[in-house]
């Protein structure tokens, strides 16, 4: 395969599943915004944070207000990260890889770009973000189960692979590491049920709240939201399940281009430093250490990965 | 503009332009429509219409799309595509098709004397200047022979009709034709849509075109003992306005669809960059054009190509199809020799003919030109797309005055062909059926096995009433372009 086209199809599958992310982001905060009276202006801040627009929006728009903001994350046309310019650059690279991917897949792709495209041409009404932001996860949802049915299950395939399970762990890394101080227990008492509240959003946030309660009858407490996210192997977000995913479609290149790649032993030592690091070390206040260092080494990763199979000239 | 009777394909001869109206629904077709008017006079309006939106989303879905150079919001454009197919009978067909095969063979035979002996200058039969002064003529393919002696592996063929049996041909395409993904996709629209169609007529398929290319291509090198060549093709990129076309044929061939970055010399051959490291090349179908498939031999400022690609080329270690230099045998004012190509070449009467052509380097033709402006559609020798020409009847007297003073400035520029009655086949508006001018580019494939041509071809027409520009980049359309069996 064209390492330029292995670049395609990586960064089309990241900015899909980025966009996907962020829409979730946005349907939680407006959702509980609207029946719980802890959601402020702070919030709207964090989530920029996750998003990574954080700067830009200060730049470009600097007041704060949620109106603003929802506009900014969604379909901010300057600012590279709003879940329009997502779509619209995955779709681009889709494009340019269309020969590598199946009609279904393809389609799936232009028709959820061809919806955003219409629907927030301009700024969308309070009433309708609920079904333009369930409709992102649809559009998403299309393309993964076009890629799952449709596709062969070789290089072009480990590529999507690759990029869906690096972005998504980096995903679900920062939603710990903006809230890191929900795991420093003096912090929260002042206020009854407000951490509760605040490791339900970020349950909801990586769309995994009611698996959670599935798993843990219903019990929210700081260790087991902590372990659910960094390491349930049954858990699609979880960063060891991400990790296993990434380890296998590693192998299976090595496999397919008979050789040797040191991508595949970075991401070994990511992977069992997963499972050392909950066992011995995970004390609340490293936390933020551990998912600050856990975002260096996967995007540490994603460059090798770059440079190994050759993405560029 | 009709001083003539026109020729409407479904209803027969018609005095000028006409509207169709219900009274026509009894009204006497031509035998290759029956099947279809009759399935047509049981269609409602509203129905139709319906049906050619529908045929929108699926082309925009699907993202059969072009971009407009110069638009700067970046915006992909449809062709619009009407639903009611243009129909040709076998018979008729058979005619076009033995002139055709005929013509290309006549061309590629041409290609390769001009670089090599050049018997046919020799011969006095075209004038040496013409060749040699060409922008097309490329000096550096002299005396090379491309594999199998093939110089135009793809050809496009532009026909005209002005009555149920004359065909003519209007313009050769033997450098990147294009169009040839419309024609598949307008076909697969039509059979998704009305599928009873395709039950009660037996339209001649098209979908193996891409099949049928990859074949062509790989038996030349095959015919020289090379298997299972591996094959790219080579677009300038996605901003392209043809990328979608480029990114269909790929596909459908199973090939790697490739930008000159992607290339680069490896153990002396021609290798892409792929994620396992280099594979070697052997054949590119590219869809660039001459001047830029190599900075180091033409263009040196062009980045869509690779350094050394065309020096590769003439070292026999890559095939580039079409070859370079073909586009001297389709220029404008080669064009109105190609009776006397087809004589000289292959012995025969030409089975096609072609449009009466005054070249304007030439002092009477110059005089009778600027005398019948008015009359005359006249065309720049380099110009494509429909642009940088005057059709004089369509045209404003002050149009015609600036034109006047174009021609007499640079009168080897151009050439001037009669305003022809080009034949109609109904388009759907909003009140109805209504004619539009139409032409036809049927896509010939060229191989040592022989000559393949898919039957029918892309059905151009010009959407905009009276009008006979018929190019998509000034708002023409397209149709579905069947070959019926009786």
């Amino acid at each position: 395969m064209l390492g330029r086209l292995a670049n395609n199809l990586f960064w089309m599958s990241r900015y899909l599943e980025r966009a996907e992310n962020n829409a979730r982001l946005l349907e939680t905060y407006l959702r509980r915004g609207l029946s719980e009276k802890y959601i402020e202006v702070d919030d709207w801040l964090a989530i920029l944070a996750i998003t990574g627009q954080s700067a830009s929006y200060k730049e470009k728009i600097g007041e704060h207000n949620q109106t603003a903001i929802i506009n900014f994350i969604l379909r901010e046309k300057d600012d590279p990260a709003s879940v329009l310019n997502l779509v619209k650059y995955a779709r681009q690279n889709a494009r340019i890889v269309r020969t590598a991917l199946t009609r279904e897949t393809w389609q799936a792709i232009n028709d959820f770009w061809l919806y955003l495209q219409k629907n927030l041409n301009r700024p969308a009404a309070r009433n309708d973000l609920p079904i333009i932001l369930a409709k992102v996860r649809e559009g998403s949802s299309l393309v993964r189960g076009a890629i799952d049915g449709t596709m062969l299950r070789n290089d072009i395939y480990q590529f999507i692979r690759l990029g869906v399970f690096i972005e998504r762990s980096d995903n679900t890394a920062r939603h710990l590491s903006s809230r890191y101080n929900l795991f420093i227990p003096s912090e929260n008492e002042s206020v009854e049920g407000y951490p509760m509240l605040r490791f339900e959003m970020i349950l909801d946030a990586v769309g995994v709240m009611r698996a959670y309660k599935w798993v843990n009858k219903g019990q929210i407490e700081p260790d087991r939201v902590i372990k659910f996210l960094l390491n349930d192997p049954t858990m699609p977000r979880s960063l060891i399940f991400c990790y296993h995913d990434i380890v296998r479609q590693l192998t299976a290149l090595e496999n397919e281009y008979g050789k040797t790649y040191e991508a595949l032993n970075i991401a070994k030592k990511i992977q069992s430093d997963l499972a050392i690091t909950l066992k011995e070390t995970l004390v609340h206040n490293d936390i933020i250490n551990f998912t600050s260092s856990f975002i260096f080494e996967n995007a540490q990763l994603s460059k090798l990965v770059e440079k190994e199979f050759k993405f560029n000239p | 503009m009709s001083k003539f009777p026109i020729f409407d394909e479904m209803y027969g001869l018609s005095e000028g332009s006409f509207v169709y109206s219900s009274s026509e629904e009894n009204a006497e077709r031509r035998i290759p429509y029956n099947q279809f008017a009759n399935w047509l006079d049981k269609q409602n309006l509203l129905n139709l219409h319906k049906q050619a939106k529908r045929a929108q989303d699926i082309f925009r879905s699907i993202g059969i799309t072009f971009n407009v150079y110069g638009a700067t919001d970046g915006v992909e454009r449809l062709i619009p595509f009407d639903v009611i197919p243009r129909i040709l009978a076998a018979s008729e067909w058979n005619i076009l098709e033995a002139g055709i095969r005929q013509r290309v063979t006549a061309l590629n035979a041409f290609l390769y004397d001009i670089y090599h002996t050049q018997e046919i200058l020799r011969a006095g039969i075209i004038p040496a200047s013409m060749i040699h002064e060409n922008a097309a003529f490329v000096p550096q393919m002299m005396n090379f022979a491309p594999p199998c002696n093939i110089y135009t592996h793809i050809a496009g063929i532009d026909i005209v009709r002005t009555a149920p049996g004359e065909f003519s041909v209007l313009e050769d395409n033997l450098r990147v034709p294009s169009g040839v993904s419309y024609m598949i996709e307008n076909r697969e629209t039509m059979m998704h849509m009305f599928p009873e169609l395709f039950e009660q007529n037996r339209v001649r398929p098209v979908s193996h075109y891409p099949l049928q290319l990859f074949r062509s291509l790989t038996e030349c090198l095959e015919a020289l003992g090379i298997q299972n060549p591996t094959v790219s093709l080579l677009t300038p990129g996605v901003y392209n306005s043809a990328y979608f076309e480029h990114a269909f044929l790929a596909d459908e061939m199973g090939v790697e669809l490739i930008e000159g970055s992607d290339l680069f010399f490896h153990d002396d051959f021609v290798a892409q960059r792929t994620t396992e490291g280099p594979q070697r090349i052997d054949i590119i179908y590219r869809r660039v054009d001459d001047g830029f498939i190599d900075p180091l031999n033409f263009k040196s400022d062009s980045k869509l190509g690779m350094p050394g690609l065309f020096n590769a080329y003439r070292a026999g270690k890559v095939m580039l199809a079409n070859a370079p230099g073909a586009g001297i045998a389709d220029d404008k004012a080669v064009y109105s020799f190609v009776p006397d190509i087809i004589k000289f070449y292959t012995g025969e009467k030409p089975k096609l003919e072609n449009i009466k052509t005054w070249r304007c380097s030439e002092k009477n033709d110059l005089v009778y030109v600027l005398d019948n402006l008015e009359d005359l559609v006249v065309k720049e020798v380099h110009g494509s797309g429909g642009y940088g020409m005057l059709v004089g009847p369509l045209a404003s007297k002050a149009e015609i005055n600036r034109f006047r003073k174009k021609l007499k400035s640079r009168p080897s520029s151009y050439i001037a062909q009669p305003t022809l009655a080009l034949s109609t086949v109904p388009i759907l508006t909003r009140s109805g059926l209504a004619p539009r001018h139409v032409d036809l580019r049927p896509f010939v494939l060229l191989s040592p096995n022989g000559i393949r041509i898919t039957p029918g071809g892309l059905t151009r027409v010009a959407l905009k009433k009276n009008s006979v520009i018929v190019n998509s980049s000034q708002g023409g359309g397209t149709k579905d372009t069947w070959v019926v069996d009786d």
